[in-house]
């Protein structure tokens, strides 16, 4: 896109000057300049907002919480510089680094897949012509507009606690459950159950891929003996790579980076006995706990962007292997 | 979308910062901003004793900030962080420490009047030899026995000047087996606040000089004895415990679902109302060998004032009228505890509610054997009270043996003590 549209311009500014211009020597190079350097401006204007947002308060910022991760800043103190102590620390010194790291990553890996999974049947199942879909769209849309707020997380708390709808139900069977958001083996599994009902977001994002498939694929396949399944493995898959892969990185990085859920399910600590500390919790509890390590938080906070980085950039590299674009 | 917590967004945090205004204005009048956590109630009084402040000292306005619990701290150390922190603002003893060392917190020392308090409840404002905070009222750790449950089980309160722990836990044992499916005798509490009590009665100190006092054998004795309860059925399953958490309006005893209950006497008004029912203040059990009672009573919060205030005085004025002023103590009431300046507390003995007034005769009864009150914890200590709460529920999930709890949590706090 970038690069297409800085070809455009001069191609423009070419074709006005040659209108405008005489036909010998070089056309009016005050004027044209004058107006291309008009645009320019314009240009510039237009990204400004975004420039100095980005600026003053994501760069800024991400610049110093780099210089501040090679610090012991306690954010209401001087910061020393300490090297590379706060990295040591993490990898060779803190056990609780370890099993936030660990959390995170069972969340990342299980809910993710599942999650997909969820959002591509449900979006193939509502492609097939439900009648009345913008309403189920919205239904299973609804989860994703909240799974991330307080209000669910503390009903989350309801659904699986002692007294939660869930032992209401098993207790019909006269099975007694556990407190299920308070058991160290299963806490993780509710915040994983929670993020995968979430699966709206993608789903949307699948239905609008599916209906960019031309029917006419289906038709000739159809014609030519192709059955359901063999259509979808030769057609909707291959053709639905591109969104797959766009709603496995924004997932993934999505999930990376999950706080809010068990922060409130689990009050604020990451318990029962650290079960769902997550890494971003971590990191907060660190920066912002009664011993204020902000600079050991903006360490752990540019290890969690590396992280992130890497399997971007590995979801990247994989990418030409196995998504296809048709119009290439 | 999702509401995530980017992890640069913590990082932003710390350096872009909430502006304030310089608090002087044209007609010579000064503003200064008041911080303070709390719920509904809390910020309805102290905003009319604002108001009542203002009123008395015409050149003064105050501006109140405000939040719940949860968030504070991260206001406010952000504001600290940029120098804008409120000219007066409320914290909690396991933040003196860490204030104090980074000379955020004035010394308040004669410019506050202190003639009528506790000296022993206002040196644990007192840091590096200087009062950088003035307690806001005194509580004292202490369990709560419920006895509408004790009724149910036709059982009767214990004597609790003689007490043991083995007591404790056969009471506990017993009204748990009396009563039906769901009520339990007691309830684990790893409050450090319990840990200190019980270290005392051992003849230890929480905090030495050199860190943490408390020895491996006493916290192996203090882990399993909630373990025990545990075991027996006096206390719920592990999973229940830890859904009910360090929550006071979970607390058993506020839900007639437990008869003991381990809890600060300041929320003994909370969970008055949860149960509806009597709620009588105990002394801790002792061991038959036990060396002091262990009790003590603790500041719930302090007033402290910003070093970088450009208007201290009127900030120490604002803190002196707070503690100080009868007016303002009828206002406060014991929100904040009961106040620790005694004229103030005698001056509306007569309007306390139910709950303080039997607060205030626990104190009373047990003023003579109560343990020196705590000083602020040493640097590195404000994680120590999370860290007894994680080990203990490793404990009581059967994750690692009382043994392996005490020696890790010793490593952890260690550490982190420096």
């Amino acid at each position: 896109m970038t690069r297409t549209e800085i070809r455009a311009e001069p191609t423009r500014a070419r074709s006005l000057s040659l209108r405008k211009g005489p036909r010998k020597g070089p056309p009016e190079p005050k004027a044209a300049k004058s107006r291309r350097r008009r645009e320019a401006l314009t240009g510039y204007l237009f990204l400004a907002p975004w420039f100095i947002g980005l600026a003053a308060i994501t760069a800024g910022p991400l610049v110093a919480s780099l210089y501040l991760s090679f610090t012991d800043y306690n954010l209401i103190g001087d910061a020393n510089w300490v090297g590379l102590d706060n990295y040591e620390r993490m990898f060779t010194d803190d056990p609780r680094y370890m099993k936030a790291l660990r959390n995170t990553a069972v969340y990342v890996f299980v809910s993710v897949p599942l999650q997909l999974g969820f959002a591509l049947g449900l979006a193939l199942l509502l492609d097939r012509g439900v009648s009345g879909l913008p309403i189920y769209r919205s239904i299973y849309y609804l989860p994703s507009l909240l799974g991330g707020s307080v209000a669910i997380a503390i009903l989350w708390r309801q659904i699986f606690g002692d007294d939660g709808i869930v032992n209401g139900f098993l207790g019909i069977f006269g099975v007694e459950g556990t407190s299920w958001i308070a058991d160290p083996d299963t806490a993780l599994g509710t915040l994983i159950i929670l993020n995968v009902w979430t699966f709206g977001a993608p789903m949307v994002i699948f239905l609008a891929g599916l209906r960019q498939i031309p029917h006419s694929l289906y038709e000739a396949a159809g014609i030519d003996g192709a059955n359901k399944l063999r259509q979808f493995r030769s057609i909707t898959l291959p053709l639905l790579t591109p969104i797959i892969f766009f709603n496995l990185v924004l997932q993934l990085i999505n999930a990376f980076q999950s706080f809010t859920q068990a922060f409130v399910v689990s009050g604020g600590k990451g318990g029962p006995a650290d079960s769902t500390l997550f890494y971003t919790m971590y990191i907060y509890l660190k920066g912002f706990g009664p011993s204020l390590e902000m600079g050991y938080a903006s360490a752990m906070a540019w290890v969690l962007v590396l992280i992130i980085a890497t399997f971007t950039a590995i979801n990247f590299g994989m990418s030409k292997y196995w998504v296809f674009y048709s119009d290439k | 979308m999702y509401a995530a917590f980017s992890a640069v967004g913590v990082l932003l945090a710390s350096v872009t910062a909430c502006g304030g205004d310089d608090g002087g204005s044209d007609d010579g009048s000064v503003t200064l901003r008041m911080a303070w956590w709390g719920n509904d109630s809390r910020h309805q009084l102290t905003e009319e004793a604002i108001a009542l402040f203002e009123e008395k000292n015409p050149g003064i306005q105050v501006e109140p900030e405000y939040t719940d619990f949860t968030p504070y701290y991260d206001r406010l150390t952000t504001q600290v962080a940029s120098r804008e922190a409120p000219d007066v603002f409320a914290i909690e003893i396991r933040r003196l420490g860490e204030f104090a060392n980074n000379e955020i917190l004035a010394d308040l020392t004669d410019r506050v009047d202190t003639a009528d308090m506790d000296p022993n409840v206002l040196a644990s404002g007192v840091v590096n030899d200087q009062q950088v905070g003035i307690p806001t009222g005194a509580n004292t750790f202490s369990l709560m026995a419920n006895t509408a449950v004790f009724e149910e089980a036709g059982i009767e309160l214990p004597d609790d000047t003689t007490w043991t722990w083995d007591d404790y836990l056969e009471i506990s044992q017993q009204i748990s087996e009396a009563t039906g499916d769901g009520t339990y005798g007691s309830q684990p509490s790893f409050n450090d606040a319990f840990l200190r009590i019980f270290a005392e009665q051992q003849g230890e100190q929480m905090y030495t000089e050199d860190g943490l006092g408390v020895s491996e054998e006493t916290l192996v004795e203090w882990f399993e004895l909630q373990l025990e309860h545990q075991d027996a059925g006096a206390a719920p399953d592990a999973a229940l415990s830890a859904e009910l958490g360090s929550s006071v309006e979970n607390a058993l005893v506020a839900t007639n679902d437990g008869a003991f209950g381990m809890w600060w006497s300041n929320q003994l008004s909370t969970i008055s109302i949860g149960s509806g029912e009597d709620i009588e203040l105990l002394r801790f059990p002792t061991s038959p060998d036990a060396e002091a009672s262990g009790m003590f009573l603790q500041p719930g919060m302090f007033w402290s004032s910003f070093s970088g205030s450009e208007h201290p005085e009127e900030a120490a004025t604002l803190i002196d009228f707070l503690l100080n002023d009868p007016e303002a103590g009828a206002i406060l009431g014991s929100d904040r505890g009961l106040p620790v300046n005694s004229t103030v507390r005698e001056s509306i003995q007569a309007d306390l509610p139910e709950a303080d007034v039997a607060s205030l005769e626990f104190f009373n009864e047990i003023a003579s054997e109560l343990s020196a009150a705590p000083t602020a914890p040493p640097l590195g200590a404000g994680d120590i009270p999370d860290m007894l709460e994680r080990y203990g529920q490793e404990v009581l999930f059967g994750n690692q043996s009382p043994q392996e709890a005490a020696s890790a949590f010793l490593a952890e706090a260690d550490s982190a003590l420096g």
